[in-house]
């Protein structure tokens, strides 16, 4: 049933030292088409940085981590990683779209230029192609008159929405979300939710570091728990699945709830 | 006894070799100002280097041509470099304006001194830019190039500017000092012309005038800039020119960038 094709990201024996810390102590995952993966755990598991070694924001110091079949960090597979060109990884980032917990959109754009800034100047659509495009995603995480506001109007919950329309505007093939929520209150954070669980059924892969419940209820297939730099448990099938049978991840949700 | 007659004659009639050294003046500190910016990108470049070596000749020239006088400077290059034998600087021609070599050992001093200070001015405004915004942008699978130049240079520029525009500020007066190595600018033509006709009060307080001019077109220019660099902040719609440069000169007095 999978075929290797439908597998996006394969991570195996993955390392990371901050230093002398051990932050990432030997991950492995793979997640496949359609999937929505979401990382839980307490703080400084790691998850965020394993996250972030994905599109190699972070690099890692052995392992391998292949996104649909690309090493989007490395020259090789070898026993130890060696880093690409930064060009060259920016070709690989094209696929793989990021929302962070802080936003980021560019301040100094209006919300249509955050949006629209990436297929013009990476993909090469013209103003015109990429600014329709933006309009449209816009229109779709429900942002249609904020469209010439700068991103210092906009609540955080917009900001965050906008965010995701900037990333879905690359077509990528896989979405990351690092702690989205977690800088909203509970109000903006439903409006992401949303947004998030309309991108989980229209069929994208995600994987979402979150202490948000609702993204587990709502859009998960798969629940990973790290703890201290390892997988420390796995439920798959969430949708059907019986929370109470992985003890540590319902003692975590239960906690944090 | 103030001879207004010949004061508001004076101002009000521009005299050719006035006139020249107007625009002797505006073009030493134009030319000046950006030597010191190539200067300056180049001295930044070498403070944030990977090279130990860059980084330390960056901290170096920064520290030497921000701790001498420019006047000092200035002597140094036209008369000092010469009698040491090191260097002189020839006259040469661009079409049939005569480049002097006071002119030129003016803009090099101008420039070199002028390139440490925005070489930290620059610098500064590099590493202003947020983390995020730069993450964010190769997220999106922009190559460094294309990071640097949408994102990074402009949202540097909105810190760039401010000290910038001061530095220009000065540099329309430090050409006053170039009049010491015989260069026709504003300063020495009057001394020179007051010298003729001993109306030095007069002249001086006209040549005070001038520069106020200079400068406060400066001003105005800059403020505009400003207003431009910052207009994701303003929430109000369009407002007029000289409201935009009255809220920059002079401030609305409200505490939050809202308003402008």
């Amino acid at each position: 049933m999978t075929s290797s094709d439908a597998i996006v990201v394969a991570a195996t024996g993955v390392h990371k030292w901050f230093g002398s810390l051990h932050v990432l102590k030997g991950i492995d995952l793979s997640v496949s088409r359609g999937e929505v993966v979401c990382i839980v755990g307490p703080s400084g598991s790691g998850k965020s940085t394993f996250l972030r070694t994905i599109n190699h924001l972070e690099s890692i110091n052995s392992g391998s981590i292949l996104v649909n079949g690309d090493t989007v960090g490395y020259a090789s597979t070898g026993d130890k990683p060696v880093a690409k060109r930064e060009s060259r990884i920016a070709h690989s980032r094209r696929d793989i779209g990021m929302v962070f917990q802080q936003f980021n959109l560019f301040w100094h754009m209006t919300l249509l230029d955050n949006v629209s800034v990436g297929p013009r100047t990476v993909l090469g659509l013209s103003k015109n192609e990429a600014q329709d495009r933006a309009a449209e995603l816009l229109n779709k995480v429900g942002l249609s008159e904020k469209m010439t506001s700068y991103p210092q109007s906009l609540s955080g919950g917009q900001q965050q929405r906008g965010a995701i329309a900037r990333a879905l505007a690359m077509e990528p093939k896989l979405m990351l979300f690092d702690e989205p929520t977690s800088a909203l209150d509970p109000d903006m954070s439903r409006e992401v939710v949303s947004v998030v669980e309309k991108l989980a059924n229209d069929g994208m892969t995600m994987i979402i570091v979150s202490h948000e419940m609702s993204f587990v209820r709502r859009a998960a297939t798969r629940i990973v728990m790290m703890n201290g730099g390892v997988v420390t448990e796995e439920l798959r099938n969430v949708r059907v699945a019986d929370l109470s049978k992985a003890n540590e991840i319902s003692a975590y949700l239960n906690a944090t709830l | 006894m103030f001879d207004w007659k010949f004061f508001l004659l004076h101002i009000f009639r521009l005299s050719p070799a006035y006139g020249a050294a107007l625009l002797m003046t505006i073009g030493l500190a134009i030319v000046g100002q950006i030597l010191g910016i190539i200067i300056g990108g180049l001295v930044c470049m070498g403070r944030l280097s990977r090279s130990r070596i860059f980084r330390w000749a960056a901290a170096i020239y920064t520290w030497f041509f921000r701790g001498v006088p420019e006047l000092v400077l200035m002597v140094i290059l036209f008369t000092g470099v010469a009698a040491a034998g090191l260097l002189r600087f020839d006259d040469f021609m661009i079409g049939s304006f005569v480049v002097s070599a006071s002119l030129q050992a003016a803009i090099v001093a101008i420039g070199l001194r002028e390139g440490a200070y925005m070489g930290e001015i620059i610098r500064n405004g590099l590493q202003s830019v947020s983390k995020g915004q730069v993450e964010a942008a190769r997220a999106l699978g922009m190559s460094p190039i294309k990071v640097m130049w949408r994102i990074t240079i402009p949202q540097a520029m909105r810190v760039i500017v401010p000290p910038f525009g001061n530095d220009f500020n000065v540099m329309l007066k430090v050409t006053s000092l170039a009049s010491v190595i015989g260069v026709p600018e504003l300063f020495l033509t009057t001394q020179t012309f007051s010298a003729q006709n001993f109306r030095v009060f007069e002249l001086f307080i006209g040549l005070a005038i001038n520069y106020l001019l200079l400068t406060t077109a400066w001003s105005i220019i800059q403020s505009l800039i400003e207003a431009r660099l910052r207009r994701h902040e303003s929430t109000a719609g369009r407002t007029t020119f000289l409201r935009t440069v009255q809220a920059h000169l002079i401030g609305t007095g409200a505490t939050d960038a809202g308003s402008a």
